[in-house]
């Protein structure tokens, strides 16, 4: 990774060897968190115990350096310490209810891609959603009904959800979703990427309608009277559809007829 | 359920799995494979590595191979049962 990665851990525990592979700098003192507080101006800081938060906040109440880069808390952040670490952080994660373990979030945060990896994530029955954090430790929330049962296979069980196979997978007990299809529907900047890697392969309306209504879960049928349209512009028969056809196909796929070649 | 190949022992205890998620990205159909944070994605319709994440046959073992060859069939008619609206039998664009 770019940044150094700072594990700040009283002690002698063993997340430092855990997080191993991001080349690690283990602070174990309150006067070796100060010295690094003062001379680093953007770092990736990981603190494990509950000393060490405080450790950091102290340091920071003296210092007016600009912005630190990440915190990710191993721990619950006491209350008054937010509003400190929220201004003096890029992003400031707490551990969320499922996480990663050590070594798969290690590998993870050591990739220039991180940010298409899902770190760790709390379903919030409440708010019927599940709050993900990527791999920048940028927050991504999901509502539950994008999680759909698929034929006879499981129901998603929200009770039982986790982050898998390092990041890629989301699962709710049997029920297992790709992150990159999350990514791909709820992140446009994703989506963008992909369509930029893509463009060399298709880079028709036709290509991209199909891609938007198979998201979609839509069949042809679906589109009514506008399904034989749908199948020509898929099709390439029809290269410049009229504006009102191509207004009443892009309303039932949810979005505006520019935004169909975004797909 | 996920539906995840059978992959030979030796593989498996060095971390590679091969399957399809019940919530996939739906173009075109495949079958993903994943060791540690790494993935590629297989069409199913043409055997192609699909961009991205890209990669190439190449970073796959060939035991792995072998095994995602014998499974093809079956991997084939599960999407056509997850995924009806993408089936394998429409050619890709």
């Amino acid at each position: 990774m770019n940044e150094t990665a700072y594990v700040l851990e009283k002690g002698h525990g063993d997340h430092c060897h855990e997080l191993r592979s991001l080349r690690p700098v283990c602070l174990r003192t309150r006067d070796a968190v100060r010295q690094k507080v003062c001379g680093q101006t953007r770092a990736f800081w990981i603190a494990v115990s509950p000393e060490s938060l405080f450790w950091l906040a102290e340091a920071l109440a003296v210092s007016h350096a600009p912005r630190r880069g990440l915190l990710l808390a191993l721990l619950e952040v006491p209350g008054p310490l937010h509003g400190l670490f929220a201004d003096r952080f890029e992003r400031v994660v707490e551990r969320p209810a499922s996480m990663l373990p050590l070594r798969e979030l290690a590998l993870v945060m050591d990739r220039d891609d991180r940010a298409d990896f899902c770190i760790g994530g709390t379903v919030v029955k409440e708010a019927n959603m599940v709050a993900l954090i990527r791999g920048d430790l940028s927050a991504l929330n999901v509502p539950l009904s994008d999680f759909v049962q698929r034929g006879a296979g499981p129901a998603p069980d929200v009770d039982r959800f986790e982050i898998a196979d390092h990041g890629r997978t989301l699962r709710f007990g049997d029920y297992q979703a790709a992150v990159d299809s999350v990514l791909y529907e709820k992140d446009p900047a994703y989506r963008r990427r992909l369509k930029k890697l893509r463009l060399e392969e298709d880079r028709s309306l036709g290509g991209s309608l199909r891609r938007l209504r198979l998201q979609r879960g839509l069949r042809l049928a679906d589109f009514g009277r506008w399904e034989k349209a749908v199948a020509r512009i898929e099709r390439g028969e029809v290269a410049a559809p009229r504006g009102k056809t191509l207004g009443s196909i892009a309303r039932r796929l949810g979005v505006t007829p520019e935004q169909i070649l975004e797909f | 359920m996920a539906h995840e190949v059978k992959l030979p022992e030796r593989f498996r205890i060095r971390g590679w799995k091969a399957k399809i998620r019940d919530r996939e990205r739906v173009e075109p159909p495949h079958v993903t494979v994943m060791r540690g944070p790494d993935e590629w994605r297989i069409g199913l319709r043409n055997c192609r590595v699909l961009e991205p994440p890209g990669g190439a046959w190449n970073d796959i073992p060939r035991g792995v191979i072998d095994a995602l060859g014998l499974a093809c069939p079956d991997l084939r008619a599960k999407w056509d049962e997850m995924y009806p609206e993408n089936p394998i039998g429409v050619p890709d664009e």
